[in-house]
């Protein structure tokens, strides 16, 4: 008994303990959660992975999971993991900050918009359209790509079923079909496809191309935002959940931490994301401002399943 | 046991179409990398003929016999079998088409393969193939284990299928590469006595390589000695042992004593006494010489200045070994038992054949 | 009619059983319960699958049946069938050039051969896209013969282009080992009997090695099975892809689904045993150098060959990830600045290097006895065994990294180990138990049982009869194996991410973190670090001791 509490310590009430497991890429976060580490003098531990292993494993390890917080790229997984009663509820204080879900056991973080990117060589400015609805039209016909394989595209698609219904939104994804859209594997693919010119544009995250830029600042893909309010243009979040049994305080201490001024400054300064704290200026040229629609999340996580029924029923093998 | 070959003869085993042929090597030279391993070799092995290539591991015996079959290419050389060039300078005949058959010291047997498909492997339509494997089995005593894996044969078995398989296409000459070599003592010694009663009753042109002096003598009609690249002496067996070209060659093909002593040209004066020469010296009367006493042309009496060091008992005859003046050895070998005894005294005089003298080589 | 021959039949040997298959003996009690512990470790993942479809067992055989199912099993098997042909293939031509032939620079060609297997899928698909995919970099190469775009890299042929020219090293590898201690005289033998080169590789040397490459191919078959980075990027559709699309959304179709691959995967397996006769022809003799095929006119052809190959599966990677780093570096990326920081990289490369070194190892020594088990005697828990060791390599990583989550967390007595590198190592050998193991057995059919016969007589203890006796003689085919095994752990991502202990990192999962978040400049350093890495590995465990060449 006493061998495996002096493996397993991690994972028992250590007041000076975080274990995160962070779906959320180590060179995106990291500094934020060294930083974390360093002012609370906390002891932090991350295991990165894909959000959605990274929800399963919390599945699997159940009560004897060795993590206290749960950080998501998307809110699908986190809403998997709520449906199965494997997060804690989150204080008010904390829910009154950012948006989060109805039952209250996870926050957005920060934010990735969506984005057509397009590739300024083959698409003139005024051609870009206005809304996601125009990618139907006949003069789209073969040039655009979507990653409906991609967790990103599927929480788009489902917010934009939940808000038009599931006829209107079948019907886009089968005219999208009819006009020829070419499928990829995800944003990342996308993005280099459309810099080539393989594509002359794509359904994607901001996120991609901002970095793309920096690795190549000569590419000749460019984001483009739809109109505010378009289905287009929802904003996917950086999610984040308590799992119950572990050190409840202090992966409070690390939410708060993630929500502050300093963290939100640092999401929007180094790693192109759009702040959930109000009164956040980025130093890069993010468009405009975002409004932050996270839309109905409390579905989103339970209906992935219907939608991945109507990507499926569209024609895509998935 | 000639029975068989009667039999063979009868059903056709020698279609007679000209499958007897003459090997003919003229000035082979083969280097591997900076090593020259050949280097001018001729050799001329007539229709019908076996010749051993007798010689030290490295000597490249194998690589010769490799030329032959086609499966190393001489640096320059001409080869022909049968007054056919396969090999020279301009024209490289492939291994496939020279009809040369060939066993292995390791046998290479196909082990995906039975006895009988091993067999029946080499055979073109052009034979009744079916037949030639049974009678080719037969003549090899191993129809019982036609269908056996060669997984499941003993080594001597093994050889024999190579054997077998080699033959059966009648192929116009037969290489032999130390085929005994991976078979215990008293294997080797019978499969070498069948092997020679059956290339004789057969009359099949084959060149043979050994480095085992028994086993050439045994089956060569002619003995080719190699050393260093270089064919050094081509006799019938006896000669070679006789009457061996140089002190080399005659360490090589048996137990020698080599004695110093003076020449009269027609014989040599030694410690031992006169001993007749079978060939005149080209030298000035009364030089030093060296001379070739084989152990057995040598006989032992009591009482002498020759200690007696040790005696080994081989049942059909017994080796001596003496001791003499100045450190001097003697190997003598008797077909009687041992009379004498370590620790005796014992005189040596010379009672075999004219033999060989060779100019001293510290004269 | 006389019957008799010149030849006495009276041979005073018996045969020797050197080979041990004709001694079938009772089992010992020791190996068979060592066997079985063994195989009960790899039967994790599939006890995993089976528990966990209870639950929806109902609902189980609508899945089995659905079209759900039905197709893509199609796809999978249709892509695994065609790419085990095509890349065993080349792997056994590369194999035959780099051994059996004087091709030019081939101590290069040797250590290079193997490596296409080090690129994580998805780094290889990322670069190969990126490659020669319509704007793609390499587009101005074949501008002057006159292809002005290239065609889109997806689907099912960028698939079967991307996991041949990936996967070769499977059969290239055990089949390189193979010629090199082959002995050519029975090639020779077959020349002088007649036949000409091609007959006499296609009669002769083919049914040889034959049993070698049907091992490997079957490892590649699984290979593409168990493949989730190639497909999804070329968008397509087999039973992995869906099992990862659907994990989320839909985990009852995705557990139904992982479990119909295990079964699938058992019964190929099943069904190749049972296809094929015992692996039994060992003619093997490292004493003997294979003659070499001069190429003379050929010479080019054969480079040619080799450097297309390469080219492809490694090559193009390189140059590609090289294409990266030189633009961040040029271009002081913020994310470039992280690798420069050398500590960055230090602690993964050793991670990787223990590691995979390790899983070879420990691998190696936990299949041994099952190839020993199998190839010496008779039992009627051969056949399961072979079946749930070599069918693993078919599941995707993510079903045996959760499996031994599910096994530390719930089986008494494993959870001390839960997130430390013994269950990491663990999950390791599930995973790639297979590509040891087949080697494995054909290392047991080459021992020389004279020899241990002779070290029996001098009173040599069964254990220093392995290690002094019998190792020595196997280590050509564990090497090849626990080669194969190596270069697989130095690429693995789920069960190193799931599995490892918190904080571990290895090279693989650093390009994977640098990658997700488009860091490609840092992405391409760190991978080709990983390329250099296992060339080095490559050479020091599987070349020296697989490839016996003077």
């Amino acid at each position: 008994m006493f061998v495996s509490s002096a493996f397993v310590g991690c994972n028992s009430a250590d007041e000076e303990s975080l274990v995160i497991y962070s779906g959320r890429s180590q060179y995106l976060i990291n500094p934020i959660l060294d930083s974390f580490a360093e002012s609370t003098g906390i002891d932090v531990q991350v295991r990165y992975g894909g959000s959605v292993d990274l929800a399963l494993l919390i599945e699997e390890e159940g009560e004897k999971s060795p993590a206290d917080v749960y950080i998501s790229k998307s809110p699908g997984p986190v809403a998997y993991l709520a449906e199965r009663d494997l997060l804690s509820d989150l204080p008010e204080d904390v829910l009154a900050i950012s948006p989060g879900s109805d039952a209250g056991n996870w926050v957005a973080v920060s934010g990735r918009q969506r984005v057509l990117v397009y590739n300024r060589e083959n698409v003139t400015e005024s051609e870009l359209p206005e809304s996601v609805f125009e990618l139907t039209e006949a003069k789209w016909k073969g040039r655009l790509a979507i990653a409906p394989r991609n967790g990103s595209f599927q929480d788009f698609f489902t917010l934009f079923r939940l808000k038009h219904g599931d006829d209107v939104a079948l019907d886009w994804l089968k005219q999208m079909v009819a006009n020829e859209v070419k499928v990829y594997a995800n944003n990342n693919s996308i993005v280099q496809a459309t810099a080539r010119g393989e594509v002359d544009g794509g359904l994607v995250n901001h996120y991609y191309n901002a970095r793309l830029k920096v690795e190549n600042p000569d590419t000749p893909s460019a984001n483009h935002r739809f109109v505010d309010g378009d289905s287009g243009s929802v904003t996917i979040a950086t999610v984040a959940g308590i799992i119950p049994g572990g050190n409840e305080k202090n992966a409070e201490k690390l939410i708060r931490f993630l929500l502050d001024t300093a963290a939100q400054q640092y999401f929007t300064d180094r790693t192109y994301e759009y702040p959930v704290l109000a009164g956040i200026e980025s130093k890069h040229d993010l468009s405009k401002p975002p409004t932050i629609d996270f839309g109905d999340f409390n579905i989103l996580g339970s209906g992935l399943e219907r939608t991945l029924e109507l990507i499926r029923e569209a024609g895509f093998d998935i | 046991m000639l029975g068989s070959i009667y039999f063979m003869q009868e059903q056709g085993f020698f279609s007679g179409n000209g499958n007897i042929s003459s090997i003919k090597i003229e000035d082979a030279y083969f280097n591997f990398g900076a090593v020259s391993v050949l280097r001018g070799v001729s050799l001329n092995v007539e229709a019908g003929q076996s010749i051993a290539l007798l010689g030290p591991s490295g000597c490249g015996k194998t690589t010769l016999l490799r030329s032959i079959a086609g499966l190393e290419k001489l640096d320059t050389g001409v080869i022909a079998i049968d007054g056919n060039v396969v090999t020279s300078p301009d024209c490289f005949v492939p291994a496939e088409k020279r009809r040369v058959g060939m066993v292995f010291q390791d046998g290479a047997l196909f082990p995906h393969l039975t006895v009988a498909e091993n067999v029946r492997f080499g055979l073109s339509n052009s034979f009744d193939r079916d037949n030639r494997v049974k009678d080719v089995l037969e003549m090899v005593g191993l129809t019982a284990m036609a269908n056996r894996a060669p997984d499941n044969l003993s080594g001597g078995e093994r050889q024999r299928v190579a054997l077998a398989r080699a033959l059966a296409p009648e192929p116009s000459v037969l290489l032999l590469d130390e085929p005994f070599a991976s078979l215990d003592a008293s294997m080797r010694v019978q499969l070498r006595t069948e092997v020679r009663q059956l290339l004789q009753d057969l009359n099949i042109t084959s060149l043979f390589v050994t480095h085992d002096q028994g086993e050439a003598f045994v089956l060569g009609d002619e003995i080719a000695v190699m050393n260093e690249g270089r064919i050094l002496q081509i006799d019938e067996p006896s000669t070679i042992y006789e009457q061996p070209i140089d002190p080399w060659v005659a360490q090589f093909v048996g137990e020698a004593n080599m004695v110093s002593g003076s020449t009269d040209n027609q014989s040599v004066i030694t410690s031992l006494g006169s001993v007749p020469l079978s060939d005149q010296l080209d030298c000035a009367a009364g030089s030093s010489v060296d001379v070739l006493l084989r152990p057995e042309c040598l006989e032992i009496q009591s009482g002498g200045n020759w200690l007696v060091s040790s005696v080994e008992f081989y049942g059909h005859d017994s080796m001596y070994q003496l001791k003499g003046e100045e450190d001097k050895t003697l190997q003598v070998r008797s077909f009687t038992n041992p009379i004498y005894q370590t620790g005796d005294y014992v005189s040596v005089r010379y009672v075999g054949p004219p033999t060989m003298a060779y100019q001293s080589v510290n004269s | 009619m006389r019957q008799d021959s010149i030849f006495s039949r009276s041979d005073s040997e018996e045969k020797n059983s050197f080979s041990g298959l004709e001694v079938k003996e009772k089992t010992p009690g020791l190996l068979l319960l060592v066997s079985i512990v063994v195989a009960l470790l790899f039967a994790v993942p599939f006890l995993y699958l089976a528990v966990r479809n209870i639950v929806n067992i109902n609902d189980l055989t609508n899945i089995f049946f659905s079209k759900l199912t039905f197709y893509p099993l199609i796809k999978t098997l249709y892509l695994a069938f065609t790419v085990s042909i095509a890349a065993s293939f080349i792997g056994v031509l590369l194999a035959w050039i780099t051994i059996r032939t004087d091709v030019h620079w081939g101590s290069l060609w040797r250590i290079l051969c193997p490596l296409p297997l080090v690129f994580p899928s998805f780094v290889v698909g990322t670069t190969l896209i990126s490659a020669y995919s319509p704007g793609g970099f390499f587009e101005f190469v074949f501008l002057p013969v006159g292809i002005e775009q290239f065609p889109r890299l997806d689907g099912y042929i960028g698939s079967f282009l991307v996991l041949t020219f990936i996967t070769f090293p499977y059969v290239y590898l055990p089949v390189a080992a193979r010629f090199s201690t082959l002995p050519s005289s029975t090639e020779e033998a077959a020349r002088l009997l007649g036949y000409n080169s091609f007959a006499t590789f296609k009669r002769v040397t083919l049914p040889q090695i034959f049993p070698t490459i049907r091992a490997g191919t079957l490892l590649i078959f699984l290979y593409v099975v168990s493949d989730f980075g190639v497909v999804q990027l070329m968008g397509y559709s087999t039973l992995t892809t869906r099992i990862f699309n659907t994990r989320l959304a839909d985990t009852e179709l995705s557990l139904a689904l992982g479990l119909v691959l295990g079964l699938v995967a058992l019964l190929i397996v099943l069904g190749e045993r049972f296809s094929s006769k015992e692996l039994n022809l060992v003619n093997d003799n490292p004493s003997i150098r294979p003659t070499k095929l001069k190429l003379g006119r050929w010479q080019p052809m054969a480079l040619f060959t080799i450097v297309i190959t390469l080219g492809a599966g490694l090559f193009s990677p390189i140059i590609i990830l090289f294409w990266w780093a030189y633009r961040g570096f040029i271009n002081q990326t913020a994310g470039f600045a992280t690798t420069s920081d050398l500590m960055t990289l230090a602690l993964p490369t050793v991670n990787t290097v223990v590691m995979s070194v390790s899983a070879a190892l420990t691998t190696v020594l936990l299949v041994l006895p099952i190839a020993f088990l199998v190839t010496r005697f008779r039992s009627i828990l051969i056949t399961p065994i072979n079946a749930i060791i070599v069918s693993g390599f078919a599941l995707p990583g993510l079903v045996v990294a959760l499996s031994i989550v599910f096994l530390s967390i719930n089986v008494t007595g494993f959870y001390f180990l839960y997130q430390t590198l013994p269950i990491l190592l663990l999950a390791y050998i599930i995973h790639f138990g297979a590509q040891a193991y087949r080697t494995a057995q054909v290392g047991v059919l080459n021992l020389d049982n004279r020899l241990s016969e002779v070290a029996r007589t001098l009173g040599t203890g069964r254990l220093l009869l392995l290690v002094k006796i019998e190792l020595p003689q196997m280590l050509p085919a564990l090497a090849a194996g626990g080669g194969l095994v190596m270069l697989s752990t130095m690429k693995e991502l789920p069960a190193t991410l799931l599995a490892s202990p918190i904080g571990f990192k290895t090279l693989a999962t650093h390009i994977w973190a640098l990658n997700e978040a488009g860091f490609l400049a840092d992405a391409g350093v760190a991978s080709l670090l990983l390329v250099i890495l296992s060339a080095v590995l490559t050479w020091l465990v599987v070349i020296r001791n697989a490839i016996h060449l003077r």
